[in-house]
């Protein structure tokens, strides 16, 4: 049984925030309460906690307010925007907890077509926003979450998309913030914390508060306004369902050994002519690919038939966005990196003929849009009911195969699903100066033994990668777990009580998010 | 055969709560102002208002973590059970939120019994054979007096009671079509009873059973070989509804936008111009829980002078009128609150007209549009159909 009590103060503390948002928008039913206290994740269907109240804040002011009363009665907040997380992360970690959910946040303040900038509120999301700005020839790429999910909540979570070869992480295009405090203040970042001069400068003035403020999920404020950075957008006003967008091509390439993809993948990078570029996983084609479930079952159970061409198979999406001739430059080029590392370039035709004999419907175009606006991503979920990435390694992209022989070797004797479903791909950022490396595991969310031991398994493939390869444990997605995870590598030790150091300045009486970042 | 919620529990557990069933599909999305699918979500904005959160309810409600309450009851009623969630879901995931909440619906009411709004309703059903405490022996009021019955015809029209009572218009103009088209039809009066969907579609199933079977008698007496209907509610609930408890029907079940876009490709009809701009609602009932999307387009497409515009959410990502599941009855504000956001929706389009295929929608729309002052006609399709056919 879930626990549902209510606390000593519970009528008082909640007189006071429906005084602050209004009668409408609190609630401490059971029914309201109990849907946030669970999500996919094998942290919260393991230890399920529901909020004692829920409220929806219309404005900044009302979040700082609803601050003040937390402190004054030290009751934890748990920020939760479009919640998509699918960890755990806006699930509360102690009983009595207020949960503030960001849904009433969600304008678009203003699209600066001259400066290519967007200011938004956090219930905005990555569609939203892309159907507006895309109007105006402008874009911001979506996370392969779906692209549903807030832009200012993916940027501080976790914030990458097929695109990152060329705009890098999300977080890149932070450029002015609105932030109030665990204690209710108001803190401004970048340009905009000096009056109205206006919100183009991300850096200072004096240090960058963005760094701190970021990654820390949200255990040290709320982020209530953005300022973000768009893109030029050749492909046209408006997506079309079943078209690649204007002026755009999608490239793929087949490669029988992984080290000649590795070197592909480089020199793609580094030739700065890809959109998006990405080694895309066999398990993440293959559901993506059809439409329906029972296809996309058959396809696995036949998996050898289209491994050889699908193991190494990387994505490059190229855009005409200073005139068409440069398609046919990138194409070239894409070509000539494909010939010298003996890369095939496969076209579409060719590519749905192993696909055909299990689904005659079988349509690639339909899925053209992923790259931009992501949809169907969630379709991962259908195999299992549950995914989580238990190996989330930014590394040089040389380490690439290491690490995927790594995990495979660990999955192999792990007790979930040692035969099937294994899946990595592998993202080059910045221009090919690092990639990043997804590992996902899968399970049902009904049996207690298979989130266990995906836990246990994220664990360990984290501890192995760190002993024996010295990769990063994921920072982008940092979660208070992998701390346990580092805690024999004494840098670490130093960072964690730096990192003790500001949550404490920010949050004294630490009722912010708490047990998110730190433990 | 319907659902199981007790066997279901594994897949409803298994919702990732990846939302995609909040929102139109994002590939399709052409603003910000017109991007929700959720009206009970939109409206009500608790988590609890979306599917993921009346899934993560369902389940808990199955492990006895949560009891009834008014505000569950709300949760669970106020919501036209559109099925855009459903739609969304159907893409990514095999949740099934749609047959969830109409599962949910039953359990609630065997365990509290039904709304106060939905009993009264039953009420009427059971006396009078129509949800609107009308007269059974009214409800031909409406035959225009030139329109004869063919007893011996094996094509009959499914009056509907919305038809029958609240939009005797659409009743007249579709027999007068028909009559046009020189169809030989028959109805079923005085054995035409409520085809039971206000009933299913609030969780009283067994009262819905029992009109069906009356219904299905009825049909099989007159020796009924294709069934029309102006209602897109009971032709869903013909079509999807009845073959989960009784199997394939014996007979055809046609929507009249099927069954005249069907007619126009096979006979060739001189339409007279109706030169106006016009958009078009997809019902719920016809579209995203029967298929039939293209139809109702087809026959507006065959009428010259007319030039007709898409809105933003179309076919699976229609915003529903509303009206239906029971909301209409229970939560009337809610259901005017839904159907402005779609006439603001059909305003933006600069069409004159909105036109549907519901009578269902169309009521409330109408409703709705005194309240909001609407600049919009809204024109029933079969109205115009008849307009044009004459
Ligand atoms: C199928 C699938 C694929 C995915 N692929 C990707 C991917 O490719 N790239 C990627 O980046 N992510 C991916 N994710 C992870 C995740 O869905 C996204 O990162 C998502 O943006 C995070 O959830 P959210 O935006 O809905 O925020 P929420 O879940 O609402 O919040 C996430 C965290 O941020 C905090 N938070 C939220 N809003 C604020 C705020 N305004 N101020 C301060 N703190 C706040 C919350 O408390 C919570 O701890 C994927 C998820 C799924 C289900």
């Amino acid at each position: 049984m879930i626990d549902l009590s209510l606390s000593d103060k519970h009528l008082e503390v909640y007189s006071k925030l429906e005084q602050i948002v209004g009668k409408e928008y609190i609630s401490d039913d059971p029914s309201i309460r109990i849907v946030h206290s669970r999500d996919q994740s094998p942290f919260a269907n393991l230890k399920p906690i529901p909020p004692e109240y829920v409220v929806l804040p219309e404005n900044t002011e009302q979040i700082q307010e609803i601050m003040k009363i937390s402190n004054e009665y030290k009751i934890p907040v748990v920020i939760q925007n479009t919640g998509v997380n699918a960890s755990g992360a806006c699930v509360p970690e102690e009983t009595g907890s207020i949960l503030m959910h960001l849904r009433r946040l969600n304008q678009i303040i203003e699209i600066d077509d001259l400066n290519m900038s967007a200011t938004i509120q956090p219930y905005v999301s990555y569609a939203d926003l892309q159907v507006e700005t895309m109007k105006k020839g402008l874009w911001l790429p979506s996370p392969a979450a779906p692209s549903t999910v807030g832009v200012i909540s993916n940027m501080l979570f976790c914030g990458m998309t097929w695109c990152m070869v060329k705009y890098g992480y999300e977080r890149r295009s932070i450029i002015c913030m609105t932030w109030v405090t665990p204690k209710g203040e108001i803190i401004k970042t970048g340009s905009s914390a000096v009056g109205n001069v206006g919100k183009f400068w991300w850096n200072g003035p004096g240090p960058d508060l963005k760094g701190i403020l970021t990654g820390a999920i949200g255990e040290l404020g709320i982020c209530t306004e953005m300022t973000v950075k768009l893109y030029p957008w050749v492909g046209g006003s408006q997506l079309k369902p079943g078209e690649l967008a204007e002026n755009t091509k999608i490239l793929t390439i087949s490669f029988r050994k992984g080290e000649r993809m590795i070197k592909a993948l480089q020199e793609l990078s580094r030739a700065n002519i890809a959109v998006a570029l990405t080694k895309m996983p066999l398990v993440w084609s293959i559901m993506g690919i059809p439409k329906y479930l029972e296809t996309s079952k058959k396809m696995w159970e036949k998996k050898e038939q289209i491994e050889p061409i699908m193991n190494y198979f990387v994505f490059v999406c190229i855009q005409g966005i200073t005139s068409e001739k440069q398609i046919e430059y990138c194409e070239k080029i894409v070509r000539q990196i494909a010939k010298e590392t003996r890369g095939m370039v496969i076209d579409p035709e060719t590519m749905s003929l192993p696909l055909d004999q299990f689904d005659p419907d079988f349509k690639p175009e339909e899925n053209l849009s992923e790259f931009f606006r992501a949809k169907i991503s969630p379709r991962i979920m259908r195999f299992k009911g549950g995914f989580m990435p238990a190996f989330f390694p930014q590394e040089p992209i040389e380490n690439a195969l290491k690490s995927a022989e790594l995990m495979e070797n660990t999955l192999k004797d792990s007790p979930i699903y040692p035969q099937d479903l294994f899946s990595s791909c592998v993202v080059p950022v910045d221009m090919g100066h690092f990639g990043l490396h997804e590992l996902d595991i899968f399970y049902d969310q009904n049996s207690p033994e298979e989130l266990k031991a995906c836990l246990d398994f994220a664990v360990k493939v984290q501890r192995l990668s760190q002993s024996e390869q010295d990769t990063w444990p994921p920072h982008s997605e940092w979660r208070s777990y992998h701390w346990d995870v580092v805690k024999d590598i004494p840098e670490f030790a130093i960072l964690k009580s730096k990192s003790e150091k500001i949550k404490n300045l920010f949050d004294p009486n630490r009722i912010m998010n708490p047990g998110k970042w730190l433990k | 055969m319907t659902i199981d919620l007790d066997e279901y529990y594994k897949i409803i557990r298994n919702c990732s709560k990846c939302a995609m069933c909040r929102n139109m599909s994002p590939w399709d999305m052409g603003s910000l102002e017109f991007k929700d699918i959720c009206p009970s979500g939109t409206r009500f904005l608790f988590e609890a208002y979306f599917a993921p959160g009346k899934m993560e309810i369902t389940r808990a409600l199955l492990d006895n973590d949560i009891q009834y309450s008014e505000r569950l009851e709300h949760i669970i009623f106020a919501c036209p059970l559109c099925g855009g969630c459903q739609a969304q879901c159907d893409e990514v995931n095999i949740i099934k939120p749609l047959d969830v909440l109409q599962e949910l619906r039953i359990k609630y009411v065997k365990a509290k019994g039904p709304l106060e709004a939905h009993a009264k309703f039953a009420e009427s059903l059971k006396e009078l054979h129509n949800p609107y405490n009308e007269p059974h022996e009214n409800r031909l009021n409406w035959l225009p007096k030139n329109i004869t019955f063919n007893e011996d015809a094996k094509i009959a029209y499914f009056v509907g009671c919305t038809s029958s009572y609240r939009r005797e218009e659409i009743a007249k103009a579709m027999v007068n079509v028909l009559d046009s088209l020189k169809v030989e039809f028959n109805i079923l009066h005085p054995s035409e009873w409520c085809c039971g969907s206000p009933l299913f579609m609030t969780g009283q199933i067994d009262a819905g059973i029992e009109l069906m079977k009356h219904n299905l008698e009825a049909i099989k007496e007159k020796g009924i070989e294709t069934l029309v209907f102006s209602c897109a509610g009971c032709y869903k609930t013909f079509k999807e509804t009845y073959p989960k408890y009784v199997g394939d029907l014996k007979f055809n079940v046609y929507h009249f936008t099927e069954f005249i876009a069907d007619y126009f490709k096979k006979n060739d009809i001189k339409l007279k111009s109706f030169p106006k701009s016009i958009t078009y609602h997809d019902p719920c009932h016809l579209g995203r829980h029967s298929k039939v999307y293209e139809a109702p387009r087809e026959v507006l497409k065959q009428i010259p002078g007319i030039k007709f515009i898409e809105m933003e959410r179309i076919k699976e990502n229609a915003w529903c009128c509303g009206a239906g599941a029971g909301v209409s009855s229970a939560y009337k504000d809610f259901a005017y609150w839904t159907a402005t956001q779609r006439l603001k929706e059909a305003e933006s389009t600069g069409a004159d007209i909105l036109t549907t295929s519901c009578p269902f929608c169309i009521t409330n729309f109408l409703e709705t549009s005194k309240i909001s002052k609407s600049s919009l006609e809204i024109i029933p399709l079969i109205k115009i159909l008849e307009e044009v056919i004459k």
